[in-house]
């Protein structure tokens, strides 16, 4: 279970994240949603290690996150996609789902030279794993595309492929629909509310696509200039009046009159 | 429709068949090359500096190319393989491979060592720390007179095999081929490998490689430690054929050699580092009497390459390949409006919004 208590992060004079309280538990779908700007994919980067909060604690499973550089947190079984899709495009497809299983090799350069044993069971391991994870998101066909070559809509399932491939806990998906047609978006839609039961893995998903947001989550946070201005069932979101006017209001004046 | 997506990956396949024959050819053509020419000293010379100078761009393009780091200091790279070579030798009475992977690791430490800071910097900031790192290298070779000889340098003493004395033209030739050989295989192992596949991460995605468990800092030190190591195994052939080692060998235009070496020979290319060595080693030979001029047309090259062909020699035949084979390329946006559900029912370059 994912617990962040009391987050607040700025950067300069702007307050990105406002005492922010948000629980994922874990075998569900929480979805993160809000206007631009509100501070989501902030708080991504807060439990991913990239940016330092002022105040506030992140706990996975009683564990502080905050003590942990960037590059360890997916040692915790967390893992995420990105925002720009940044694949990394000189290599295939298969290569780039394997660099999210790369974590568990603790091989170095000479064993990788060598070629031992122990760096032979990963690569196997790591190719099984990865044919498994392609074919969960239906794109066996790309397998040894170069990423660079890829378009839009395979770059975003690649991208959360990588995400995937350890076992992991807990994911943190960064828009995945963002740019996506509408039957790649149902698609996702169903990958999405399947990883819960097939990864056994917590899944926390900020996109702009309501309908897909709330078709697939059990619950929704929902964030206005940096702050948790409502949270609840998707049913519960839907209804409410906060809600509606952050987004059309699009202000904090909308949001304190819907209050 | 079904032939048009056939295709690259038959081209591929094609590709890699023809790639192994072309190694196995050229190696033919390497290992008999002294039948011929064993006899005339200054062509054996010249095919040992081939070999040499195919090394060293071959590990500054596993900096550059698949490391995305840049380097343009690695002559001093090759003068402390080739200091480590004649120092220990003119000392100690070792086996020459002893000599050979001490050379090797000296380097490494010295690569690891320029590493640490230059893994905390980027594009040009780090062109000039390796810059700096060039120049000084033979300058502290000057300076250490006691150790490397001063001005004067040092003469590598005679290594044998059994009666063989490896610093012949033809003996030597082999131990540069033998070396030159183990390091791509070994080289193209690293890359075949997770440290491999980190090096390419952080190249691609500097920002997305930590989610990924890649510790960024840390695998730069190490791609310029194993690039640092194949420069020492140079250095040792380089004091060996040269004969002795000076400061005046390692000036900057040697270090701007390599760099050249790899633009002409292509970004990640195993190929093209070493057809790129050896065309650049040969129009220096051509050009020696022209003065100065030869660092002009190095730099030349590099412009010239840029321009014209980026991806360099070895992304030749492909792009020559694109142009004849024409538009059998899907546009990438045809691909996304099919989808990923589509991969199995129809071409993505066949389909349109209205299937999906």
């Amino acid at each position: 279970m994912l617990r962040i208590e009391d987050l607040s992060l700025s950067f300069g004079g702007v307050q990105a994240i406002d005492a922010l309280h948000l629980t994922v538990p874990d075998g569900t779908i929480t979805a993160l949603i809000g206007p631009n700007g509100a501070g989501k994919t902030s708080v991504l980067n807060v439990v991913n290690g990239l940016y330092r909060p002022q105040r506030g604690c992140v706990l996975h499973d009683g564990f502080d996150l905050l003590s942990l550089p960037s590059y360890r947190v997916i040692q915790r079984g967390i893992t995420r996609s990105f925002q720009n899709v940044a694949l990394f495009g000189g290599l295939s497809v298969i290569d780039n789902l394997i660099l999210g299983f790369d974590h568990r090799s603790r091989t170095g350069v000479v064993r990788d030279l060598l070629r031992t044993r122990a760096l032979r069971a990963h690569e196997r391991a790591a190719r099984i794993r990865a044919e498994e994870v392609l074919e969960f998101l239906g794109i066996t066909a790309i397998a040894r595309r170069r990423a660079d070559e890829l378009a839009f809509g395979e770059r975003k399932l690649v991208d959360l492929g990588r995400a995937l491939m350890p076992r992991p806990n807990l994911v943190l998906l960064d828009e995945p629909a963002a740019g996506l047609v509408e039957a790649q978006k149902a698609w996702l839609a169903q990958v999405l509310s399947r990883i819960p039961d097939e990864f056994g893995a917590a899944v926390l998903v900020i996109d702009h696509d309501m309908r897909l947001v709330l078709g697939v989550s059990t619950w929704v946070v929902v964030m206005d200039f940096g702050r948790k201005i409502a949270e609840g069932t998707p049913d519960e979101v839907r209804a409410n009046p906060v809600v509606l006017a952050a987004y059309l209001g699009g202000g904090p004046a909308g949001a304190a009159q819907g209050q | 429709m079904l032939l048009r997506r056939a295709r690259p990956v038959a081209a591929a396949r094609a590709g890699a068949t023809s790639q192994k024959a072309a190694t196995l050819v050229v190696l033919a053509v390497a290992l008999v090359f002294p039948l011929f020419e064993g006899a005339n000293v200054s062509v054996m010379g010249i095919a040992i500096e081939v070999l040499t100078y195919g090394l060293v761009t071959l590990a500054l393009n596993l900096l550059m190319g698949y490391g995305g780091q840049v380097s343009i200091g690695h002559g001093g790279l090759l003068a402390v393989g080739a200091y480590t070579t004649a120092i220990v030798a003119t000392r100690f009475r070792l086996p020459f491979i002893v000599v050979l992977v001490l050379a090797g690791v000296v380097t490494a430490v010295v690569g690891l060592l320029l590493g640490l800071p230059a893994g905390r910097l980027r594009s040009h900031y780090l062109a000039v720390a390796t810059l700096g790192f060039g120049v000084a290298v033979p300058q502290i070779a000057l300076n250490l007179g006691s150790l490397t000889g001063g001005f004067t340098g040092l003469i590598v003493p005679t290594p044998y095999i059994g009666t063989i004395a490896l610093n012949e033209p033809v003996p030597l030739y082999y131990v540069a081929l033998g070396i030159l050989a183990l390091s791509v295989v070994a080289i193209r192992s690293i890359l075949a490998s997770p440290t491999g596949r980190r090096f390419m991460a952080v190249r691609d995605s500097e920002d997305t490689a930590p989610a990924m468990g890649i510790n960024v800092g840390r695998t730069k030190v190490v791609i310029f430690t194993v690039s640092s190591f194949f420069c020492g195994l140079a250095g040792y052939v380089f004091a060996l054929n040269n004969g002795i080692v000076e400061p005046d060998s390692f000036t900057f235009s040697l270090s701007l050699f390599f760099f050249a070496a790899v633009i002409v020979g292509g970004l990640a290319s195993i190929w093209g580092s070493l057809i790129g060595a050896a065309l650049l080693v040969v129009v220096q030979q051509e050009s020696v009497s022209l003065g100065g001029f030869s660092e002009a047309i190095l730099g030349a090259a590099v412009v010239v390459m840029l321009l014209l062909a980026p991806g360099g020699l070895a992304a030749l035949p492909r792009r020559l390949r694109g142009l004849v084979a024409g538009a059998w390329r899907p546009h990438p946006e045809a691909v996304s409006a099919a989808g990923p559900l589509d991969q199995h029912r129809a071409p993505p370059s066949a389909g349109s919004p209205g299937e999906g």
